[in-house]
């Protein structure tokens, strides 16, 4: 499923994930590769970068999928021939080896060329670049001090004067990658390069996951997008690099839908919306009550409702201070048993309650 | 241009599901922020009682550096009880979208500007310094939001906290509406709360400042409701190497606290 947004037939996502996961580990689950590139596809990416380490671990690429070669020598280049991958990224040295850029293009590989830039004035440099007659697309690499945003009309008027799409492929050096990625989207560039939870090198790059929610959640845009399979893609992610997920990591945490302050817990049995960005349907995730230091006297009703116990909310409101001090003690939330338990102490003391 | 951070790790930080700090480790962490050069600290909810009110009163008998503020609720009483406390600024948070008044508070724009008049009257009568809340602005309508600005500001209320409440917004809005609301209200100086539901916490604490908010709220490893609040370090790093900003801030320090504070809260976060 592909990202389109109003008035634009499509935006290209590249994932590079995955050559990042294998030049540091070295992974024997092909299959789990293969399912987690699927789940990449189903989530919006258009095209999985991958490497000659890839080629050598998974010979025969998997049909229906589109991938895209890092050419890192001349053999790479046979590769994707002998493996039809009709994409292929090079570094921007390759542009001197004019006859190989010809070879590939011969052979009906589509080219790119990567190019590191820092700041904002290196953009209007690319185009004194020799040779890049020679390539189809450009993509640019890095942007590591680029925040003013002028930087989208300048690589804008690059493409128009190239003729060339240019794919941005921000490192997250200074945590502004998904912004760059979402702000690009959302003011005409055509194409990004992302990676899943930002994985990579020095920092990483953009999170494939948080720019896709933001799209969908800021412009409110394509409702084909599915994001319900990213926990999916999370299991597989860690299963490949070795890598736990934060819990309050966006999108993908586990517990980044758990309430339990006073004031939100009451507000989300309201409305959720009060206190929530997006439903958590939406990528897959569940909101869950827990009780805790933070927790009010509501809250505590609700709980001890789900557990079977009707009380009046003066009755839950008593128990609090235990709720408060245990959970201090303990430095955690508490489990349902505790929680019962405490209940059950005050009880006995001559508080009134029903059981359901 | 000085950047002064409000640290919110001990209220917006401990609210995060999972973290259950003791009082000893509060004032700990405080005083390490303090150390830190933090401007202002705010320390959590008097309303809630017992052992957060104790905490506050004896963190306000330590004298530290950095300011010490409450959070509260639109409510007398909670006022009342960061009062018992006598901290440096009394902070109010105001419900201003029309989703919280309505769905949260169930009252109407009128009930809030009346309410928030009560509140700053009660606070200014006690010779406190308030600063405004503006709760969900990222949802609420403009003008409302320049209203409670204005009704505010000419009640004597200087500083006003823009919160991203839920996270949705991006650095290009930020920045067009902080330059709108510095526009209208020249005098005023404005605090960025923002939340990381997206991954752009820092990206629109950057933008904030870019246009003119001189006030950044920060917590130690962005822990916080949900996913989190911008993250202290992340920031100072960003606003070092892009504004040339807080320079005189020493990351090797803040990486120390961030481990030593983490190893506190026993969290998950990082």
């Amino acid at each position: 499923m592909s990202l389109s947004l109003e008035k634009r037939n499509k935006i290209i996502i590249i994932d590079r994930t995955l050559p990042e996961i294998l030049s540091k580990k070295h992974s024997k689950k092909r299959l789990e590769i293969i399912y987690f590139c699927w789940i990449l596809k189903e989530i919006g990416v258009d095209f999985i970068e991958i490497d000659a380490k890839f080629l050598e671990f998974i010979p025969k690429l998997p049909f229906g999928l589109n991938f895209l070669l890092r050419v890192k020598s001349e053999e790479d280049v046979l590769r994707s021939i002998k493996r039809s991958i009709k994409h292929c990224i090079f570094s921007e040295e390759f542009l001197k080896d004019t006859e190989l850029l010809r070879q590939a293009k011969n052979c009906g590989i589509k080219t790119t060329v990567e190019i590191d830039i820092t700041k904002l004035s290196e953009i209007d440099k690319v185009k004194n670049l020799c040779q890049l007659d020679l390539v189809d697309d450009i993509r640019l690499h890095g942007m590591d001090l680029i925040f003013n945003p002028l930087w989208i009309e300048k690589v804008k008027n690059l493409s128009k004067e190239l003729n060339k799409v240019i794919n941005i492929c921000p490192k997250n050096m200074l945590y502004n990658a998904t912004a760059l990625c979402v702000e690009g989207i959302m003011n005409g560039i055509d194409s990004i390069t992302v990676s899943f939870l930002g994985y990579g090198k020095n920092k990483g790059f953009a999170a494939l996951e948080e720019v896709l929610a933001a799209i969908k959640v800021i412009l409110n845009a394509d409702q084909k997008l599915d994001l319900s399979r990213l926990p999916e893609a999370a299991v597989y992610f860690t299963s490949l690099s070795g890598v736990c997920i934060p819990e309050n990591k966006p999108i993908v945490g586990k517990r980044i839908f758990d309430y339990q302050a006073g004031i939100h817990a009451d507000a989300i049995e309201k409305d959720p919306m009060t206190y929530e960005p997006f439903d958590p349907s939406m990528v897959g995730l569940t909101r869950e009550l827990t009780i805790g230091k933070h927790s009010g006297k509501r809250a505590v009703q609700k709980k001890l409702k789900e557990l079977g116990v009707v009380c009046k909310v003066e009755e839950a409101a008593k128990i609090l201070n235990s709720i408060r001090e245990k959970s201090s003690q303990c430095k955690r939330d508490l489990y349902d048993e505790e929680i019962l338990d405490i209940y059950k102490s005050v009880e006995f003391m001559g508080l009134g309650s029903e059981k359901l | 241009m000085k950047i002064n951070i409000v640290d919110t790790t001990l209220r917006d930080g401990e609210q995060r599901p999972g973290i259950a700090l003791r009082m000893v480790e509060k004032i700990n962490i405080a005083k390490m922020l303090s150390e830190l050069g933090i401007y202002q600290i705010e320390a959590g909810i008097p309303a809630m009682g017992g052992d957060e009110k104790r905490y506050i009163i004896k963190l306000m008998d330590l004298g530290l550096d950095s300011k010490i503020s409450t959070w509260n609720r639109m409510s007398i009483n909670d006022i009342k009880d960061s009062m018992d406390c006598d901290p440096h600024i009394i902070h109010i948070s105001v419900p201003s979208s029309d989703i919280q008044i309505q769905r949260k508070l169930h009252k109407n724009r009128t009930w809030v500007v009346e309410n928030m008049k009560k509140c700053i009257t009660y606070a200014k009568s006690k010779d406190y310094e308030v600063t405004i809340g503006l709760e969900d602005a990222s949802r609420a309508d403009c003008e409302f939001l320049t209203k409670l600005i204005g009704t505010a500001n000419e009640m004597g209320v200087n500083r006003f906290r823009y919160a991203d409440t839920v996270g949705i917004l991006y650095p290009k809005i930020i920045y067009e509406r902080v330059s709108r609301i510095k526009k209208q209200f020249r005098s005023i100086d404005l605090e960025i709360h923002a939340h990381n539901d997206l991954g752009m916490a820092v990206s629109n604490s950057m933008s904030a400042v870019k246009a003119g908010a001189l006030y950044v709220d920060c917590t130690i490893a962005g822990i916080g409701e949900r996913v989190g609040n911008c993250d202290y370090l992340k920031f100072i790093t960003a606003a070092k190497a892009i504004y040339g900003y807080c320079n005189g801030v020493n990351l090797k320090n803040i990486l120390r606290v961030q481990k030593s504070i983490l190893g506190m809260i026993k969290s998950t976060a990082s």
